[in-house]
């Protein structure tokens, strides 16, 4: 059972480290908008269909 | 082509949407947009602009007005109507491409908020005006508005915490249920502690911030019984860990916190926040206005704060009023239905006064100024709407209400038992006191009320109700009397032929289009409309005049068409000076209209207000079957207050700047479709679709109402019976942190369940 002494700090550890991420994420606002991103991905899609798709969208 | 392909009738042309009956095609603007773009190899050109935009937004590329508008990194913030699909993504993201002037143009979807980085601001919103999504320009945050979203943000760090250190409280509890001993266990319980520690001073701090507001209002809140469930339950569980005992809650008290944090963040995010106070605000104040400068005798813009009494403005067709004043041109025709709900074009005539916010149907006016900004009719009515709204105080809802009693009632049952047991075994008395208090805890109640309200506004949003507070959704249940604006609520805006006296010949219709065609009145579109397409005919003479009509001639006769006087509905068709026949003009009642008012009229008072006159407004009832007694006709803004303060349980539905007192003084206050900016504000709820589904709306809430009691039901039962089982001492720690989360899924799966069960029975 000694073992415990190492996992138990590690666990937290662990544990932690992955609040820091999510915190870090809500600041960077990936939190904001929840439903767009989703739709963004389909873009280029549409965009490869115009025949003469521009180049370089900054998007 | 892969998403061009026509497939079926009954789906979207481009994204493959299921339609509605009434859309053809497509589903939305931006896929027949998107749609126009990729099949015809037309690059970013506009093909058919949808509408005009309704307000003058020129003042948005004035840097010295614009202030309040453009934040720092030079961006605009516009709330759209009509998103619905990824081509609305599509072609609002790509607004670049439409113009050079738009730097850059991004969406968020999730609030239906346009950021927009551009030289012409201006353009950008006619730009998406003909795109056919209504903007509307947000102002800029102001400092309560940071706070608020920095505090959801904060909300996030908090649930975080308390999932982490709930997670490894039941990782340590589960271990301690399973029979671990010694040390070991010791180990473990003072984990706990500690984990927990975190979780009561820092992630419950919104309750206990909530708990004090609501003390220093002398107001009672939800938080309080919360409050005394974790603070309790800490420190008696701590207390009981000094004494040696394993009956501690630390696991249910983090999951209870984790929980409410989460409902609660859930409930801010969909209320409609963008819709609330100041963002939307009138921005009257800050329009720009053409001034006559007498030094170079030309008209030049200057924003509205250089303006004085006095001052000479020039203002062109379609444009709304920027200040009251006094009429200088000869004679001007004015559409004053937003002001004054009157229906028909007024005329008025050199030194008449004129208000602000009506919207000019004449080529160009000079007028006068008077007075302008807050000072103006508009202005002065809009500063009371403003007063009204700041002292409505949020009523507390009715869950809350309930769960309040029913905590006053644990708690004293639990000091009475506490009392009661502690002369038998003070040890005893402790562990049956917190258990009942922590399983009886209103934590459901609590936690179903804003996960029911999130869950019923966005039921609501999905049908076309934007609901900016969860209580008004709550209140709809009470309405007793439902009061309506007639010009734009249960009319359209535009006028259509209802009758002619008779038959008319072809030619006669002939001579109506080429005579009506080159007038910009609305009754002269109206007649267009009416007669349809015809042959163009030579007509000498064009004269249009206002209040007079148009005449011409036509193979040498005289041929006028003018108002009748004594009959402000009708026109007449004169040839040669003698009447030949007569055209019955009215206001069109909105599509379906009769239909939904059926159901309403069965189970509400249905009342008519109005600024317009007395018999149109009548005919209209008639036609309704609104009873006399309920009619008010020609009222002011002032007397539209007066009515509603009068009535009981009402719900007030309008659209224009004459009915926003009326909005903030009712009970329930509800915008259509295409309402000023501040009848939106000034509204509870807002329907952005065109038809008035009233009664959609009421079923809604009727349902959710009764969802409520059921819950409420349940819990009741549920604490009840689990309480005084607690009491007798047969609800141990490990079962107390196996039934709450159990009952919670079953809650949460019951409510979902009803809301899907709901959305497809209405």
């Amino acid at each position: 059972m000694n073992i415990l002494v190492i996992v138990i700090p590690l666990a937290v550890i662990i544990g932690l480290l992955f609040v820091a991420g999510f915190v870090w994420a809500a600041k960077k606002g990936q939190f904001d908008d929840l439903v767009s991103p989703a739709h963004r991905i389909l873009l280029d899609d549409l965009k490869e269909n115009k025949k003469e798709s521009k180049k370089g969208n900054k998007k | 082509m892969l998403n061009a392909q026509a497939l079926e009738s009954t789906n979207c042309k481009q994204c493959n949407e299921p339609l509605s009956s009434k859309q053809k095609d497509f589903c939305c603007w931006g896929c027949k947009t998107v749609y126009q773009i990729l099949n015809q190899d037309s690059d970013f050109e506009l093909i058919n602009p949808s509408q005009k935009l309704k307000e003058n937004y020129q003042f948005l590329d004035d840097p010295h007005s614009n202030k309040n508008y453009i934040n720092d990194s030079g961006e605009l913030r516009v709330y759209v109507e009509g998103i619905q699909c990824t081509s609305c993504l599509w072609i609002i993201e790509s607004l670049p491409e439409f113009s050079k002037d738009i730097y850059s143009s991004e969406l968020d979807m999730s609030q239906n908020i346009v950021t927009v980085k551009a030289k012409s601001f201006y353009k950008a919103l006619q730009l998406l005006a003909a795109l056919g999504y209504s903007p509307r320009p947000l102002k800029i945050e102001d400092q309560a508005e940071k706070l608020l979203l920095k505090s959801q943000k904060k909300l996030l760090y908090k649930i975080a915490v308390a999932a982490f250190c709930g997670g490894n409280i039941m990782l340590l509890s589960s271990s301690i249920y399973f029979g671990v001993e010694g040390t070991l266990l010791r180990v473990f319980e003072v984990l706990s502690l500690i984990f927990a520690i975190p979780v009561v001073t820092y992630s419950s701090t919104p309750f206990y911030l909530n708990f004090y507001r609501s003390l220093v209002l002398k107001r009672a809140s939800i938080d309080a019984p919360i409050v005394v469930a974790i603070l309790f339950g800490f420190l008696l569980s701590s207390w009981n860990l000094v004494l040696g005992s394993t009956h501690h809650y630390f696991d249910s008290l983090s999951a209870l916190v984790f929980l409410l944090l989460v409902s609660r963040y859930i409930l801010s995010r969909t209320q409609q926040g963008v819709l609330k106070l100041n963002l939307l605000e009138n921005f009257i104040k800050d329009q720009r206005l053409r001034k006559y400068d007498p030094e170079t005798k030309k008209w030049t813009w200057v924003p509205n704060k250089l303006i004085s009494k006095g001052d000479f403005i020039l203002v062109l067709a379609d444009e709304k009023l920027p200040a009251d004043g006094q009429v200088v041109s000869q004679a001007i025709s004015v559409n004053p239905a937003l002001l004054t709900g009157e229906s028909l074009p007024k005329t008025l005539v050199k030194s008449d006064l004129c208000f602000a916010g009506t919207t000019l149907l004449s080529d160009k006016a000079v007028i006068k100024v008077t007075s302008k900004g807050s000072e103006t009719r508009l202005g002065r009515t809009l500063n009371q709407v403003e007063k009204q709204l700041h002292s409505k105080t949020n009523l507390s809802l009715k869950t809350d209400h309930w769960a309040q009693k029913f905590t006053y009632f644990i708690l004293s049952l639990g000091a009475l038992s506490f009392l009661g047991f502690s002369f038998i075994n003070p040890q005893m008395a402790i562990e049956r006191t917190l258990a009942l208090i922590i399983i009886a805890c209103p934590c459901t109640l609590a936690f179903i009320s804003p996960l029911i309200q999130s869950l019923s506004i966005k039921w609501a949003a999905r049908s076309g109700f934007l609901i900016k507070s969860a209580s008004a959704f709550e209140k709809l249940e009470n309405i007793k009397n439902i009061v309506f604006d007639k010009t734009g609520t249960l009319t359209k805006a535009n006028f259509k032929v209802i009758s002619t006296s008779r038959e008319l010949t072809v030619l006669e219709k002939q001579l109506i289009f080429n005579l009506e065609r080159q007038s910009d009145h609305p009754v002269a579109r109206a007649l267009v409309q009416f007669v349809g397409p015809q042959n163009i005919t030579q007509i000498i003479d064009f004269k249009e005049s206002l209040g007079e009509g148009v005449s011409g001639s036509y193979n040498s006769e005289h041929i006028k068409i003018k108002k009748i006087m004594s009959h402000t509905h009708s026109v007449g068709f004169f040839k040669n000076d003698i009447l030949e026949f007569t055209i019955e003009l009215g206001d069109e009642l909105k599509d379906n209209l009769k239909n939904q008012l059926q159901w309403l009229q069965k189970h509400y008072n249905l009342h008519i207000l109005s600024g317009d006159r007395h018999h149109i407004v009548e005919s209209l009832a008639d036609q309704l079957n609104i009873p006399a007694s309920n009619i008010h006709s020609n009222l002011l803004p002032e007397q539209k207050q007066k009515v509603i303060q009068s009535l009981d349980k009402v719900m007030m539905v309008g659209d224009g700047a004459n009915d926003t007192l009326a909005l903030a003084y009712s009970d329930v206050s509800v915008a259509v479709n295409a309402a000023v900016d501040s009848a939106v504000q000034a509204s509870d709820i807002y329907i952005n679709k065109d038809n008035l589904q009233l009664e959609k709306l009421m079923k809604m809430s009727n349902y959710v109402a009764k969802l409520i009691k059921t819950n409420l039901l349940i819990s009741l039962v549920y604490n009840v019976s689990l309480g005084s089982l607690a009491l007798m001492g047969f609800i141990h720690p490990l079962w107390a942190a196996i039934i709450m989360p159990i009952n919670t899924l079953l809650v949460l799966g019951f409510n979902v369940f009803m809301f899907y069960r709901g959305r497809k029975a209405l």
